[in-house]
């Protein structure tokens, strides 16, 4: 007899449907940018919503320290309330989204990609260290690959090219140069 | 006009809801172009897959071309949207970082969250990183905030670097997308691996590089030009002429030159070379008709960089000047005003002595507008009396006489600044 599954195990255990095409996942993204900058006069953006819950989690245990770091103030100062911002919106559509999209063509599954070297403990290290080190650049550059290389790139904002062809240029470089984790 | 037509309309509940919509098309984009798996993501970068490079070019130009579309059919406005401003060297430092950072944890923000939606393990990982990340940066921030607040540019465009409009821009950036696609392209099929994904470039690419093109080419060539910009304005910008709102006279410009406001006023000679080096006011600029087009760009950064700027426009008469005012308004330059009567009022309000001098003589003749109504002994510049009511301590007194003889209408409206906020 065979056993009875959870709903959501079936989401699970939907056939993995091959990607699109990516020029077709472009203009997707593409129009999408351009409705959010027409409707909202935003663009889209990630890297913001790291930022306002960094702020929500110092405000929570730390509250006067939120009033001494410019970055905080910005997002969490006073009784200003960090999610209180067009990014948190734009971010449960990303989630509903990206569940009703994987879901959908059957990659909704616990899973961790990475390179054949690599084991997945050693994976969950890199990408912790990498995400680190990629919001830590992205504050730094003030956006990251939504809000300064897409949004940016879209409005011909200057900087935000320079930004995207450095941020091209050493993604080439590290991946000649950590082959392994990859490969 | 959009987008501040629709934010009106909207409301927060509706901008929320269109804002989730977005937050769904942007995933969606992102899901199925292969970014919810690390693994798939970083193939760009061995050339295993092309990814990477066709999805968020294809967005660029998608979106580049929608955007300048709309802003050339006026249905746009450019001005109001969020361009991200230029940090020079910290977005240098910091794009260097992400690159690092994408190739290690093999996510950006955005996937990472799509992904981590998706049940990639990895990707909760990334996750936790990046707050962490965050959280050091907001931490040591006052160790680098000179520099991190350093090469600051404001809102520099391509249209800014390149001195052209962005019809031009938006033709070249869509050429040079176009020539990465196609050298992606080679690459992931020289690069060909054991495990690299089926990627032969399709049968329609070459036609899809011309479609690419030609959409592009038509939005530089409805690109409009300023006489059409100018219709698009014209509804709430003639009246002001009409109603002679932006016709200052001498009696004003010359005390708005004096006095010690926290003005800046800029004079802007838009006269012949002829007319200009018979006379011409102290301190103007020298920008035939002409050449103010060009101009036009120049004297947006100078409102800019001080936004308390008034710009008056100066002719012979008030024709040219009045030509020469519909240009910048079309341009967007702030607060342009233009000299009532032009220089034939200005010298018959302050020349009194340089008539009395016979340096400058009436020619009751002379008609036509666009030309001076006085005979000029040499041509002396700015070396007549009248030209500078800076400089000669004798003028005090003609500025105090008529210092209170007119309605002031100079007003500086400050900078209207985008509504939106960007990765803030």
């Amino acid at each position: 007899m065979a056993e009875k599954k959870s709903w959501f195990q079936k989401l699970i255990d939907r056939p993995r449907k091959p990607y699109a095409n990516p020029y077709v996942g472009g203009a997707v993204l593409g129009v999408s940018l351009f409705l959010s900058l027409l409707l909202t006069a935003n663009g889209l953006g990630a890297s913001a919503i790291f930022a306002r819950t960094n702020g929500f989690l110092v405000n929570l245990f730390a509250p006067h320290h939120v009033d001494q770091v410019p970055q905080l103030i910005k997002v969490a100062g006073g009784s200003k309330n960090p999610f209180n911002n067009w990014i948190t919106w734009e971010v449960i559509g990303v989630i509903l989204g990206a569940f009703a999209s994987a879901v959908y063509f059957g990659r909704f599954k616990p899973e961790t990609p990475r390179g054949p070297k690599v084991s997945e403990k050693g994976r969950w290290i890199m990408a912790f260290f990498g995400g680190m080190i990629f919001l830590y650049g992205a504050r730094m550059a003030r956006g990251c690959t939504s809000g300064q290389v897409l949004s940016g790139g879209a409005t011909l904002s200057a900087g935000s090219w320079l930004i995207g062809l450095v941020m091209f240029a050493f993604a080439f470089a590290t991946a000649a140069a950590v082959r392994k984790l990859w490969n | 006009m959009f987008p501040l037509a629709s934010i009106t309309a909207l409301g927060k509940v509706g901008l929320a809801i269109v804002e989730i919509l977005i937050g769904v098309g942007f995933a969606i984009g992102l899901e199925i172009s292969g970014f919810s798996n690390s693994y798939v993501l970083t193939g760009q970068f061995y050339f295993r897959n092309g990814r990477v490079i066709k999805s968020m070019f294809t967005a660029i130009l998608v979106a580049m071309v929608l955007i300048f579309g709309s802003v050339a059919l006026g249905l746009l406005d450019y001005d109001v949207i969020w361009v991200d401003p230029t940090y020079l060297w910290p977005g240098v430092v910091g794009g260097a970082l992400m690159g690092i950072g994408i190739i290690i944890g093999g996510y950006c923000p955005g996937t990472s969250l799509v992904s981590s939606t998706a049940l990639k393990k990895d990707a909760w990982f990334f996750v936790l990183g990046g707050l962490v990340g965050t959280f050091l940066f907001s931490e040591t921030e006052r160790l680098f905030h000179y520099f991190y607040n350093s090469s600051f540019y404001g809102r520099l465009t391509l249209m800014d670097v390149f001195h052209t409009h962005a019809g031009v821009v938006v033709f070249g950036m869509a050429v040079i997308i176009v020539a990465t696609f196609w050298f992606n392209e080679w690459a992931v099929n020289k690069c060909k691996r054991e495990d690299s994904e089926p990627c032969a470039t399709p049968r329609w690419a070459p036609i899809a590089t011309v479609a690419a093109l030609l959409v592009a080419a038509g939005v530089w060539a409805i690109w409009p030009t300023w006489q059409q910009r100018w219709n698009q304005v014209a509804a709430t910008q003639e009246p002001l002429l009409q109603q002679r709102q932006v016709q200052v006279s001498p009696a004003e410009v010359a005390v708005t030159l004096n006095k010690t406001k926290p003005l800046q006023t800029v004079i802007i000679d838009v006269r012949d070379d002829y007319s200009y080096n018979l006379f011409h006011l102290r301190w103007a600029r020298h920008v035939p008709l002409s050449q103010l087009l060009a101009a036009a760009p120049e004297f947006r950064k100078i409102a800019k960089d001080t936004p308390t700027t008034v710009f008056i426009i100066v002719g012979n008469g008030e024709k040219q000047a009045t030509e020469a005012w519909k240009m910048l308004v079309a341009e967007k330059v702030p607060n342009v005003y233009l000299l009532e009567g032009g220089l034939n009022e200005w010298i018959e309000t302050f020349g009194e002595e340089d008539l009395a001098e016979g340096k400058i003589m009436e020619a009751k003749a002379a008609g036509d507008e666009t030309l001076l109504n006085y005979y000029f002994e040499a041509a002396l510049g700015d070396h007549y009396r009248s030209a500078d009511m800076l400089a000669d301590p004798e003028n005090d007194e003609i500025l105090e006489k008529i210092k209170d003889q007119f309605v002031p209408k100079i007003k500086v409206k400050g900078p209207s600044g985008p509504a939106g906020g960007g990765c803030g």
